[in-house]
């Protein structure tokens, strides 16, 4: 590999978390990440050796990343446009092991994308093109007598809805490109097991220009929080939130009765993770019939085969309904008392 | 049919995904880091050649790994040659420094499985146990001036 003249940097700046491939050839060739603070990042592979594979990190704004799904910027342009660029070279089982931080001047040309390096579909990986999807304005209607922590608590439970949506979404079309992964399959589910888990799993499904980003709020009767998103998953939670709410009852009384089959058959000390996962036949026979049923109820119903693919097994698609029942249901008590308009 | 990584498909099931068939006779280009000779080693997946990317893509995203053992093939010349064309224009580093030919094969039954062509004519090969693919070259080309 090239030396590269710069200062070395703290592993700990690098803490990025996977969010997508954007183009490939045998590999990832153009990685999207994300870290906790909302900045996406943009690894582009540049060299390798025995040890390490070297990629160029690249911190991208929403506009950069907007102008380059649209064509209209090139890697090169986003990475000459910072004064400085960082490099990571990452072990054999994807630990960044060496970070540097270098002046552009200073970057080899051979690390670089080139001048025409525009996002390119054919190279892409199907993730990419709903990856790069550009995000719009969305209205999230407010009304009724608001105290600070009810602001706080619909914007919560609105995100956390959105972005679960944002990635059953996601596996469903996976799915329908036959490439399932699995998202929250792979977590125990079992004793104290929490579904916070679960859900900053998904969570994490969503690059941070997908992430809902507050552009006003407005405090009146009705009031706002305009936020800037992806339109259609917004638009998807809502009408999700909308079958919950109409059909409150039944799914409270389904919700119940899993709760007690759960209890009597001792789910909480099944590794749902396990590849070789053993139920008895009355838990197997019970989720087969209550599986669509309840993902109906909850206006999932579309999306049963994406929610399966992602849990791996039955039992974590059906421990998974039960969470999401939970966290919709607190955001509609903001409804009920007059809080919100769906 | 016994598969030659089937230790690996076990992790990443299912793998090789649905809808695979034998290839009948079927041609095929795959890009080889010298346009006079093809090696053993222009024949080898991902997953095996290079355990780091392998590694990355197998927590949790079985697909990605199963697709990684597979050899990426093109179904004509000229597809094989605008997916280099565009790698090229990506980077230098992408492609250049590592392929100038490209063999051109003929897939037999017995020699696996393989994805449905897409529309940028780029398959997977999920070989058989016994597969030689170094066998089933016919013939080799310059990659960088045509």
């Amino acid at each position: 590999m090239l030396s590269l003249k710069g200062n070395r940097v703290r592993l700990a700046t690098f803490d990025h978390k996977w969010v997508a491939d954007l183009m490939e050839f045998e590999g990832p060739l153009l990685t999207l990440m994300k870290e906790s603070t909302y900045q996406d990042y943009l690894y582009f592979w540049c060299d390798s050796s025995k040890l390490y594979n070297r990629w160029l990190v690249i911190d991208v704004t929403r506009k950069e990343l907007e102008r380059y799904g649209a064509g209209k910027m090139s890697l090169r342009a986003i990475a000459n446009s910072k004064d400085l660029l960082h490099f990571v070279d990452i072990d054999e089982v994807g630990k960044a092991r060496r970070t540097w931080e270098v002046v552009l001047d200073s970057v080899p040309q051979e690390y670089l994308p080139r001048e025409s390096s525009f996002f390119d579909a054919t190279l892409s990986n199907p993730d990419a093109i709903d990856i790069l999807g550009k995000p719009a304005a969305f209205s999230l209607k407010l009304d009724g007598k608001l105290f600070l922590d009810d602001v706080h608590g619909i914007a919560h439970a609105f995100d956390e809805l959105y972005q679960t949506v944002y990635a059953i979404e996601k596996s469903k079309k996976r799915v329908d490109r036959s490439s399932p992964e699995l998202t929250i399959g792979s977590l125990p589910w079992k004793g104290g097991f929490s579904a916070l888990h679960a859900f900053r799993r998904l969570g994490g499904e969503v690059p941070s220009y997908h992430e809902a980003r507050v552009m006003a709020v407005s405090y009146g009767s009705p009031g706002s929080i305009q936020m800037e998103l992806l339109k259609a998953v917004a638009t998807e939670t809502l009408a999700i939130l909308n079958a919950i709410d109409i059909n409150a009852t039944n799914s409270q009384a389904l919700s119940n009765e899993i709760g007690r089959f759960a209890r009597d058959n001792r789910w909480k000390d099944i590794d749902a993770s396990s590849p070789n996962l053993r139920i008895n036949n009355d838990s197997r026979k019970f989720i087969e019939v209550n599986l669509n049923k309840y993902a109906d109820l909850l206006g999932l119903g579309a999306y049963v085969d994406a929610i399966r693919a992602m849990s791996g097994n039955d039992l974590v698609a059906i421990k998974f309904l039960r969470s999401f029942h939970r966290k919709a249901k607190k955001f509609l008590r903001y409804r009920t008392r007059g809080q919100i308009k769906l | 049919m016994q598969f030659k990584y089937h230790s690996d498909h076990l992790k990443c099931l299912p793998c090789p995904p649905e809808g695979c068939f034998e290839p009948n006779d079927m041609v095929a280009f795959r890009f080889a880091h010298s346009s006079e000779e093809a090696t053993a080693e222009d024949f080898e997946p991902l997953a095996k050649a290079d355990q780091d990317r392998a590694a990355k893509a197998f927590e949790s995203r079985p697909h990605a790994y199963c697709k990684m053992l597979g050899i990426s093939l093109f179904a004509s010349e000229k597809d094989a040659r605008a997916k280099y064309r565009a790698l090229s224009s990506q980077s230098s580093r992408w492609v250049e420094n590592g392929f100038q030919g490209m063999a051109k094969i003929i897939l037999k039954d017995e020699d696996g499985v393989v994805t449905n062509v897409n529309s940028c004519g780029h398959f997977t090969l999920h070989e058989s146990k016994g597969c030689n693919l170094l066998s089933r070259v016919v013939m080799m080309l310059e990659l960088h001036n045509a």
